[in-house]
């Protein structure tokens, strides 16, 4: 840790204590606050949210891969002996078997008898998955003695096997063909993945988003094609690397973007079948009143180190406008819930007893009309991030309040009815301001 | 040989233990908070830097879970979310002018003399300096490890930390 005077260490200390003496909202630490609603305040609806697509289509694709490991019938010799109805089900994923997040070298494949299987050049650390049935010895060798398992017998009580080979001092990254020796009577199932060279998939772009850079992948250094981002645009850089299970990092040098360049973890694959994922994800920036650029990312990575990168440019976060201080509000007080989308959409109606004003944020080319209760109000003509309020006439207490809006499809919104504070009900009895 | 292990293998989707988001990621709230907090010094933006945390690890808590270290993850993702988060703000003009003054001139009631002018100084910092002494310093971080939630080398934390500390003590009259 870092070595501090006393005296600056004394008062830095106390400093830091008055700040964690104050009491966290008693929301965060209620679970069920984060499933069902948005936070408070403010909103980042197309690029704030890349991070948990690209991880959620991770793992989406990560559950299509493993149905498809269960699911299509596996690679099979057209006759195999009585003894295959004794094989287990395969491939087993998660703990003690293959983990989840791997590249399939070879998919689930049965057969009898001896046979050659495919070539390939290792990548990180290799899982061997396999299972035999039938009289006589098995054995799964490799051209260039790397891997070796012999089983005197098959037993049926024995169940699948996992083997993990780490890498890279194992195969060196030679090219490896396996080979199984077995009796043509005993029948026997493989199944092959390893860490090296996956990567998670880059979602596609949000349709209001321009893409900058295409998805590109590559391995070790190379200097990307140079782009600029316009004046007040969200920038997303979606860059994973994978480097096996060594741990390394991939450096981005200094640019417009990151003056102080970049580091990035890359993907971890660990023995124990979990991943490491720290650092790894999109970087979401903003591009500023006068814009970024040129610019030229520049990896510099080990040559074993593959990576891919997608960059994309759109609307900045929208702001749903905090009214206490400045409009007809003292307090962010909702009458309803906050209603967040894209282009028109009719919103639940609701019901209050309190005098409300309407406040609401929009991003994107394109106007935003709000209609409450069948007055239209148009918030702007121009959604560039705009943030502001009105305050519907003819309000009556505990009648229900209908709420839809019109907006082209690639504009996005927020929108809460607030409470208007210290107004009276009726004419002239609250000033209403307009702050659309 | 190459192969280090040989496992039986045990049904797949079997759950690690005690990995719920309610038993991780929730229960980190409030460290996340106070760091938060701590490099952002404004309560509402520290409230939604941990939502929005939490809200990631919330929607990607399948792999989030399988992660050998998900509160480092969480840590990481604060941090990045604190730093950007700000930036963006500032770049939309907000919040206004007036509210920065009005919310300076009120200050906070509960906090001693000495407090404000660490507050005062505290606020000149940037917030990657923030976040380095946050993490290294209150946190006990090393600064490899500050440099992972960072996003930037070892090097150019021991810089923020330094240079941080050093504005500090001119602030304060230290130095």
């Amino acid at each position: 840790m870092v070595e501090i005077d006393p005296g600056l260490d004394t008062r830095l200390r106390a400093y830091f204590d008055h700040i964690e003496a104050s009491t966290p909202p008693s929301n965060l630490t209620d679970a069920e606050a984060y499933a069902p609603h948005r936070r408070r305040g403010m909103i980042n609806l197309f690029a704030g949210l890349a991070a948990v697509a690209v991880v959620a289509a991770s793992v989406t694709l990560f559950a299509v891969e493993l149905r498809n490991h269960h699911g299509p019938a596996p690679a099979v010799t057209p006759s195999l002996p009585a003894s295959a109805a004794l094989l287990k089900q395969m491939p087993l994923m998660g703990q003690g078997g293959v983990p989840g997040f791997v590249h399939v070298v070879l998919p689930l494949t049965r057969g009898s008898g001896s046979m050659r299987l495919k070539t390939f050049v290792p990548q990180g650390t290799l899982y061997l998955q396999f299972d035999c049935a039938g009289p006589g010895s098995f054995k799964i060798s490799s051209t260039n003695r790397v891997i070796g398992n012999d089983l005197a017998q098959c037993s049926t009580s024995f169940g699948v096997t996992t083997l993990t080979i780490d890498g890279p001092k194992g195969y060196d990254g030679k090219p490896l063909t396996l080979s199984i020796t077995a009796a043509p009577s005993m029948s026997w199932e493989i199944f092959i993945a390893e860490t090296g060279g996956w990567l998670p998939p880059l979602m596609p772009p949000q349709a209001d988003y321009q893409v900058l850079g295409p998805i590109t992948d590559g391995t070790g250094s190379t200097t990307l094609p140079t782009f600029s981002v316009a004046p007040d645009e969200s920038i997303t850089v979606n860059l994973f690397c994978n480097s096996g299970t060594s741990g390394k990092a991939l450096e981005i040098a200094p640019n417009p973007l990151w003056p102080d360049g970049q580091q990035v973890s890359c993907l971890v694959f660990n023995a124990d079948g979990s991943i490491s994922m720290d650092g790894f994800g999109p970087a979401v920036s903003d591009s500023g009143s006068s814009g970024l650029g040129p610019i030229s990312l520049q990896f510099t990575a080990d040559p074993s180190v593959s990576w891919e990168v997608q960059i994309t440019e759109g609307p900045t976060g929208i702001i749903l406008p905090e009214l206490g201080n400045l409009g007809p509000v003292t307090q962010d007080v909702g009458v309803a819930p906050k209603a967040i989308g894209m282009g028109s959409a009719v919103l639940p109606s609701f019901t209050t007893n309190q005098h409300y004003t309407i406040a609401f944020s929009c991003s994107g080319a394109g106007s935003l009309t709000v209609i409450s209760s069948g007055v239209a109000h148009v918030a702007t003509t121009l959604c560039g991030g705009h943030t502001g309020w009105f305050t519907p006439p003819h309000q009556v207490p505990g009648q229900p309040v209908s709420l839809s809006v019109e907006a082209p499809s690639s504009v996005g919104w927020e929108i809460q009815a607030v409470q208007v504070y210290g107004s009276t009900w009726g004419a002239g009895g609250a000033t209403m301001p307009n702050g659309g | 040989m190459g192969v280090i292990s040989a496992t039986s293998a045990v049904p797949a989707g079997e759950a690690l233990p005690e990995r719920t988001f309610e038993a991780v990621a929730v229960a980190d709230a409030r460290r996340l908070y106070w760091l938060a907090l701590s490099i952002l010094r404004d309560e509402g933006e520290a409230q939604d830097a941990v939502q929005e945390t939490l809200l990631k690890a919330w929607r990607s808590w399948e792999s989030v879970a399988r992660m050998e270290r998900p509160v480092a993850w969480l840590t990481r993702v604060c941090v990045n979310h604190c730093i950007s988060r700000r930036r963006h703000l500032r770049s939309r003009g907000w919040p206004p002018v007036g509210l920065i003054e009005d919310a300076v001139s009120r200050g906070d009631p509960g906090m001693a003399a000495d407090h404000m002018d660490m507050d005062r100084a505290y606020r000149r910092l940037s917030l990657m300096q923030r976040a380095a002494i946050t993490l290294n310093y209150r946190h006990g971080y090393s600064v490899e490890e500050c440099a992972v939630f960072m996003g930037c080398r070892p090097g150019t934390v021991r810089a923020h930390v330094a240079r941080g500390l050093a504005t500090l003590r001119k602030e304060l009259g230290d130095g």
